[in-house]
């Protein structure tokens, strides 16, 4: 059973206010996923979906070609791992550990041990005194050892410190190498974030801006740094992300099919040729303005 | 593909959590009630037995862990993958679980206090007259009549018929628990405005729950148990209208 997720014309209304609109959007199973979006654009909106808490108001989902609402068959095998309200989480570490052992499938202790160990995680602690990072450990602990063929990880780093985090996406890598899964990753850190990325898919207001392959996506663009006039001259007429000035050097960003000659150009320019950054694009095209691919 | 069956693991589960408040429950209605004994025998006053005395506690007990039922439970197993039918079919065989410990629990206490109180030739008289209190209501006024309803369930007393006693006692836990689920149901799904509405439901509910067993309506007993199982039916239909189709806040 492969866990592709087929979503058509997928529209979810809060009242009159209108959270999707529309997605078309096809996750085949087994990827890493960055779903990035600023605040309010629907992520969580879309997720929530994918996790059964909720019902579309019009449009489908198909996980495994199921409808995954209601269905034992898919429901456990979807985890959605976001950082939760613990205030009134009485409970120890421990039985949250078990309750997932309990009612996950592909549960895997031994994997949950390991990563209690390396983020520090107290078994015998209730829940609700944990601080906010650890209890983001525990959820982000629970997810990975879970090994749901669709994992979700809606923001759940939040209150982690950098160490810890970069544990978190180096397990995830790893885990994901060895057992292969599709995993969703929802953020907005995406600078630090976009090398996990294998698909990128942009949700702006509701809408599906663009989705793409990380590296193909990030090849259209390019950074050009030297002195300023040589840039401006050289840029002139392209789609233009960004720009950076310091002193006499300018530094632009631009995005669009750069042809060889255009490369080889800038070469000869003496400009230096650098990358251009998912952040770069995703801050450019949810800024307000039109995105033509 | 294997059909997994996730709810009779929802059933225990949810069997041993609310057990474990439960043993605390039981267990301070019976430090309560001893002191009670104690100081009827000082006084020479008459007790009722612990079936009794237990038995307005208990149920308001079960109406509160069904309320919790929705508020914690529904959300809590969803999050975890389980189905809502599932969680819906797990909880209702918890409750029967935990209505049938309570009401075991109190037999056995009260058997065991007789034990004693013959044994030890204990000078405690039992008087388990004050639950009449309750079955009169011909002069009460409407209002009171409701209180009536929510605060005592009907009662049938072991001496007069035991096993209609047992049955009646435990299906007052069992629809104990329902309300609550239902009003903790209601208020999730619809928010506090409406939720209110299910306030008044439960009312109205519990009113006609005890008309079908107390105010001397003459049904026979198979008729009162068949009319019982219609009741639960009844609502068990609604919760689950209510609970299948759910969004679970984040």
């Amino acid at each position: 059973m492969t866990f592709d997720i087929e979503i058509k014309n997928l529209t979810l209304k809060y009242g009159n206010f209108e959270a999707l609109k529309d997605i078309n959007l096809k996750l085949p199973s087994g990827k890493i996923y960055g779903l990035i979006g600023r605040n309010g654009a629907g992520k969580t909106s879309l997720l929530s979906l994918l996790a059964s808490f909720r019902e579309p108001t019009a449009g489908s989902i198909r996980i495994a070609g199921e409808a995954p609402f209601e269905n034992p068959e898919i429901m456990p095998n979807v985890a959605f791992i976001y950082n939760q309200d613990f205030k009134e989480e009485t409970e120890k570490v421990k039985s949250l550990l078990e309750v997932a052992e309990r009612y996950r499938p592909n549960y895997d202790a031994k994997y949950a041990q390991d990563l209690i160990r390396k983020f520090k995680l107290d078994l015998e602690k209730p829940v609700n005194k944990l601080s906010k990072g650890m209890q983001s450990a525990l959820v982000v602990t629970i997810g990975l050892a879970s090994r749901a063929p669709i994992t979700i990880f809606d923001e759940a780093y939040l209150g982690m410190d950098a160490p810890t985090r970069e544990i978190f996406y180096q397990e995830l890598l790893e885990d994901h190498r060895k057992h292969p899964r599709t995993i969703i990753l929802s953020t907005h850190l995406v600078a630090e974030m976009e090398y996990l990325f294998e698909e990128v898919i942009i949700l702006d207001q509701g809408r599906i801006l663009l989705k793409e392959d990380y590296e193909s996506l990030i090849s259209k663009g390019a950074s050009f740094i030297g002195a300023a006039e040589r840039v401006d001259a050289f840029v002139a007429g392209m789609k233009k992300l960004g720009e950076k000035r310091l002193g006499n050097t300018k530094a632009a960003i631009v995005f669009g099919e750069l042809s060889e000659e255009k490369m080889k150009e800038a070469s000869r320019l003496g400009l230096e040729i650098g990358n251009m950054t998912l952040q770069e694009l995703f801050i450019y095209l949810t800024k307000g303005e039109e995105y033509n691919e | 593909m294997n059909k997994r069956k996730h709810y009779p693991k929802v059933a225990i589960d949810m069997f041993f959590v609310q057990g474990d408040w439960t043993k605390w429950f039981l267990g301070i209605i019976t430090i309560v009630y001893v002191i009670q004994v104690f100081f009827a025998i000082k006084s020479g006053n008459s007790q009722d037995d612990f079936f009794v005395s237990s038995f307005v506690a208990s149920n308001i007990y079960m109406f509160v862990i069904g309320i919790i039922a929705a508020y914690v439970f529904l959300p809590f197993f969803v999050k975890n993958g389980v189905t809502r039918r599932d969680y819906f079919k797990g909880a209702f065989l918890a409750a029967i679980g935990l209505s049938l410990t309570i009401m075991v629990y109190s037999l056995i206490l009260t058997g065991l206090e007789r034990l004693i109180i013959n044994l030890g030739n204990l000078p405690l008289v039992i008087d388990n007259t004050s639950i009449e209190f309750f079955e009169k209501d011909e002069d009460m006024i409407l209002l009171g009549q409701i209180i009536k309803s929510i605060v005592v369930s009907p009662f049938i007393s072991l001496e007069s018929n035991w096993l209609i006693s047992l049955v009646l006692t435990c299906l007052n836990f069992i629809v104990s628990y329902l309300i609550g689920w239902l009003i903790g149901t209601g208020y999730y799904r619809y928010g506090w405005l409406i939720g209110f509405g299910f306030i008044g439901i439960a009312i109205v509910l519990m009113m006609l729950w005890d008309y079908l067993w107390g105010s001397g309506v003459d049904i026979p007993i198979f008729g009162l148990i068949l009319g019982s199982v219609v009741f639960i039916a009844i609502i068990l239909r609604t919760l689950y209208a209510l609970i299948n189709r759910v969004a679970i806040r984040l």
